[in-house]
């Protein structure tokens, strides 16, 4: 591109560069230029920003690019990134839960367990060797998908990580503790089987993405669904309620090591929500949220065999949150299905 | 899980993409601004929007890059109607005629003179 005069940039084009950010580098550099003339065209005389339309229409743009440069990275990366989603979302829970068990009121509550392996994850020193393997685990496949990121926004994710983990570390006693709790504490298998319905909820979803290559905007509607929830909680109960499945917000507004700590994980998952170019491990964000309550729902039919199989019976074992999410999810499903029938596989597009 | 006819109807502001492009090639906001003379302002094409419609019909080989030139300093590509998008269009266009006739011509409508009399086996 060549520009006989520099012209200082407008305020408008500023804020135009920035939401052509939402584009990937590579089509940003091919097409960059060209989309930002015709939204500076598009835009009113002496308008300061880009329209409401135009801005909607951009980011939604960006994420379509992206999802399609994204399927086009084949099967096995799209798997990686599924799974590194469902294991990112698990350590950060599993965090979670530790620091709200070692008492210091971290605001951050775990998941209900009404009965088994899972009230295990309120006490336990011996769970801080999970963060430690789950963080090990998640980094090296980050590693092993270097190659499909570029730029410095992958360093986010293990940095965050890394973040998370050191911090629980730290408040743990230091490593000796926690190489003494690995010796002496072999892995639960509930942990595993907690985690394999996220795995096996992922594969599925990547899989299915890959037969019919959906529109990706669809599939966002899923992990707004807990947000949407969370709102609608809050002005139910008029924000007595907090948030049941990740954290709630602080009640006193001071800063201090607690509150950080939400921070940093608050800045932890938006970091993962970013880095993550693909819609489809934002599918399996809603997923995990929805299947982690199944979890702990399965221990429970587990326990009381009396228990009758009716959607009442489940709310009323697990609370509202269950049946939220699984009436979101089969809405959900159900109307990415009617769209795909209408719309049928897209072409791919680099 | 679908049925597969020859393509799917052809979705609005992709039509008035397509048509915009009749009179010759265009870059991205003449290309909008066409639209939505032709569409009497019914179809405004945000600029994302036309550029993933733009994408996607130059994958399906409807539309083709034509020129570069640089205005003010900035890239402008124009794009134009290939053979097959014109095929495209023309099938659209017929489709929706024939539609349309039922509606607005019934007498001339082989599908409606099949209404009033209908073959009995």
């Amino acid at each position: 591109m060549s520009a006989d005069i520099r012209v200082p940039m407008s305020r408008l084009e500023r804020r135009a560069r920035l939401l052509l950010r939402a584009y990937p580098p590579q089509y940003r550099a091919d097409r960059g230029e060209e989309i930002l003339g015709t939204l500076l065209e598009a835009s009113a005389e002496g308008a300061r920003r880009p329209g409401l339309r135009d801005s909607w229409s951009i980011l939604a743009g960006g994420i379509r690019a992206r999802g399609d440069r994204n399927r086009a990275a084949g099967l096995a990366a799209s798997l990686r990134l599924a799974v590194i989603v469902g294991m990112a979302l698990y350590l950060a829970k599993v965090a979670g839960s530790w620091l709200d068990s070692a008492n210091l009121r971290a605001h951050l509550v775990i998941v209900r367990a009404p009965t088994g392996s899972w009230s295990q994850y309120a006490h336990g020193l011996h769970w801080s060797p999970l963060v430690l393997w789950y963080s090990l685990g998640a980094i090296a496949l980050l590693a092993a998908n270097v190659g499909a990121w570029a730029g410095l926004r992958f360093l986010t994710i293990p940095a965050a990580f890394a973040a998370i983990v050191l911090q629980a570390w730290a408040l743990s006693g230091g490593p000796s503790s926690v190489l003494a709790a690995i010796s002496s504490h072999a892995f639960d298998l509930a942990v595993l089987t907690s985690l394999l319905p996220v795995v096996a909820s992922l594969v599925v979803l990547v899989v299915l993405t890959r037969r019919t290559g959906r529109p990706p905007l669809t599939w966002l509607a899923l992990p707004a669904l807990p947000v949407v929830l969370f709102a609608v909680q809050q002005v139910v109960t008029g924000g007595k309620a907090g948030f049941q499945l990740m954290f709630e917000l602080p009640t006193a507004a001071t800063v201090n090591a607690e509150s950080l700590s939400v921070v940093a994980l608050l800045a932890g998952i938006a970091a993962l929500a970013w880095a993550i170019t693909d819609t489809r491990p934002a599918l399996g964000v809603g997923l995990f949220l929805a299947v982690t309550e199944l979890a702990p729902l399965g221990t429970t039919l587990q326990t009381e065999r009396n228990m009758r199989w009716s959607l009442p019976a489940l709310w009323h074992h697990s609370g509202p949150e269950f049946g939220a999410f699984f009436v979101g999810l089969a809405l959900t499903s159900a109307m990415t299905l009617l769209l795909a029938r209408r719309t049928g596989p897209r072409a791919t597009i680099h | 899980m679908m049925s597969c006819m020859a393509s799917p109807p052809m979705r609005e502001p992709t039509y008035y993409v397509l048509a915009a492009l009749l009179a010759g090639p265009l870059h991205g906001y003449a290309i909008i601004q066409q639209a939505a003379d032709l569409s009497g302002g019914r179809v405004r094409l945000a600029t994302g929007t036309l550029y993933t419609a733009l994408d996607r019909l130059t994958a399906e080989g409807l539309v083709e890059l034509v020129g570069e030139e640089t205005v003010n300093g900035r890239l402008r590509r124009s794009y134009g109607l290939t053979g097959p998008g014109a095929s495209a269009l023309r099938a659209e266009a017929q489709r929706m005629a024939e539609a349309a006739a039922l509606v607005i011509s019934p007498s001339d409508s082989p599908a409606t003179s099949l209404i009033r009399n209908p073959r009995t086996t």
